[in-house]
């Protein structure tokens, strides 16, 4: 029988026991009892034995006791080791091992945590620039261009206004085309009478040479007529002069009268050109208008066909950026479970060191994925949707 | 005048998500780091509705969530869960401490859009 085996107070003293619970200590106790009650019946069998069957029998039986008793030595050496590891030489590599895989699972951690938080803030960025970009142009996709004739009556009174001072134009060229013509009538009017004064001053001539002719016939008592006759003959002769000068104005300002009227006539037959041709180019220049507007509502109809398709990628991505907390979550529970390791290496009390099931229950409970519970359990995890749960 | 929901979680980027998602939506959001730090906000702060995590330090948010029903001034805001739990007892601690929606991670933002809406209309 093993002495150390009765030693219970060599136990208490022992540096290295680190159990202070009484379930511990009640199994300590029994295991090291335990050779005791074996050997205590291997002697009393071997004394019948020899009693009973001589000293063969006896020998047989004592060894029998003694190979039962070293069976069981094992068993109350392992009930009392220590419960706090620290001074076992096999287990020093873990717990100065450990601490550092913590460390450094740690910092893995957030360095993966800070890269993310810096992807999410450029990608807000980027979606602040869609949104704002593709906000601007919402409001062109609903402009319907339509045909031309349609666009042009859609915007006749900006037409109008734009064609109204070339109208206006025409009608007052119009208007001083008129005020021609009418002073053309004069002016030949004038002319006839100027034809007239001359005539009518030939005619008084002659009338005064008659006169004058007379006056010398008639003599001594002729003179007073002869002077009248004379002073008429010179009245003639000046009326005859001014009627020649306004018969030469008259002739140049009918002149040029008429060369103006033959200007604004020759131009009053292209005002219609005039007018049809500023039409032409106002059609021209919505024709223009359009086709680039077409392509304007076309381009910002396609932006926001795509926009709607990056809209779609984007909350993929944020689905994708989720990842990281996931990551997190899993490593902390995989940290803060070395980290107790760590300590119990350490010396620290931990009931559930001894009991690895009970270990590994407690981890699992502090799961909050499905996809931890399978690694855990070694199972395939079933790829859950997100779903939207009201109460 | 815009609303503004309060997000409650201890991940700043998952916060970031969150906001990103909501502020696309039109809503102005109010954060918060775990459920000591929301309860201290609402003291000065009336969201019309807060989405919360469950795993956080120093106050979780079922707790959070009973804490806030037990608020005169806040006791009918609308509580969204969101989080990464799935089994059905923390959903039924979730319906008991008052919470009115639970949305498990990773969300579809337009999922949580569509819940945000149809509990604060």
């Amino acid at each position: 029988m093993s002495n150390e085996s009765l030693s219970l107070s060599n136990t208490a003293s022992d540096p290295g026991a680190g159990s202070s619970s009484p379930t511990a200590k009640a199994r300590s106790l029994k295991f090291a009892w335990q050779p005791f009650w074996t050997g205590l019946i291997g002697a009393s069998g071997a004394i019948a034995a020899l009693q009973l069957a001589g000293w063969p029998a006896a020998l047989v039986w004592a060894l029998l006791a003694s190979v039962a008793a070293g069976l069981l030595t094992p068993t109350a050496r392992t009930a009392r080791l220590p419960a706090g590891p620290s001074q076992e030489p096999h287990l020093r590599l873990p717990r100065t091992v450990v601490p550092i895989w913590e460390r450094n699972i740690e910092a893995a951690r957030e360095h993966a945590e800070g890269s993310s938080q810096q992807l999410l803030e450029s990608f807000a960025s980027v979606v602040d620039h869609l949104d704002s970009s593709v906000g601007q142009h919402a409001s062109t996709v609903g402009i319907q261009p339509g045909t031309l004739d349609e666009l042009i009556a859609r915007h006749q009174p900006e037409l109008d206004t734009l064609l109204s001072t070339t109208r206006l134009a025409v009608a007052l060229k119009d208007q001083m085309f008129d005020g021609v013509q009418a002073l053309e009538g004069t002016l030949q009017e004038m002319a006839v009478l100027a034809r007239e004064v001359q005539s009518i001053s030939r005619a008084t001539h002659l009338l005064a040479l008659n006169a004058s002719v007379e006056a010398t016939r008639a003599s001594g008592s002729g003179e007073g007529f002869a002077v009248v006759a004379s002073e008429v003959r010179r009245l003639a002769a000046q009326s005859r002069q001014a009627g020649i000068r306004l018969g030469d104005h008259v002739d140049a300002m009918t002149a040029r009268i008429h060369g103006l009227s033959k200007a604004v006539r020759k131009h009053d037959t292209e005002d219609d050109e005039i007018t049809l041709q500023a039409e032409e180019n106002a059609r021209h220049v919505m024709r223009a208008l359009l086709k680039s507007t077409g392509e304007f509502v076309r381009a910002s109809r396609a932006l926001q066909e795509s926009s709607r398709t990056v809209q779609d990628d984007l909350e993929k991505i944020m689905v994708s950026l989720q990842s990281q907390d996931r990551l997190s979550q899993m490593l902390a529970a995989v940290t803060d479970d070395m980290k107790r390791l760590g300590q119990w290496l350490d010396g620290a009390h931990d009931p559930l060191a001894h009991i690895p099931t009970q270990w590994l229950d407690r981890l699992e409970r502090s799961y909050t994925m499905e996809e931890q519970r399978s690694s855990h359990h070694n199972t395939v995890a079933i790829d859950k949707q997100a779903a939207v749960e009201f109460f | 005048m815009s609303k503004t929901i309060m997000v409650v979680d201890d991940s700043s980027s998952f916060r970031t998500v969150v906001k990103l998602a909501l502020k696309k939506a039109g809503y102005d959001v109010l954060e918060a780091v775990d459920g000591q730090d929301a309860a201290d906000k609402l003291n000065t702060n009336k969201p019309n509705l807060i989405v919360c995590d469950v795993n956080m330090p120093r106050m979780d948010g079922l707790s959070f969530a009973r804490h806030v029903k037990t608020s005169p001034t806040h006791k009918f805001t609308p509580i969204i869960m969101l989080t990464t739990e799935s089994q059905e007892s923390k959903k039924a601690e979730g319906k008991a401490a008052g919470v009115r929606a639970w949305i498990t991670k990773p969300f579809q933002p337009s999922q949580l859009v569509d819940a945000v809406s149809r509990l604060c209309p």
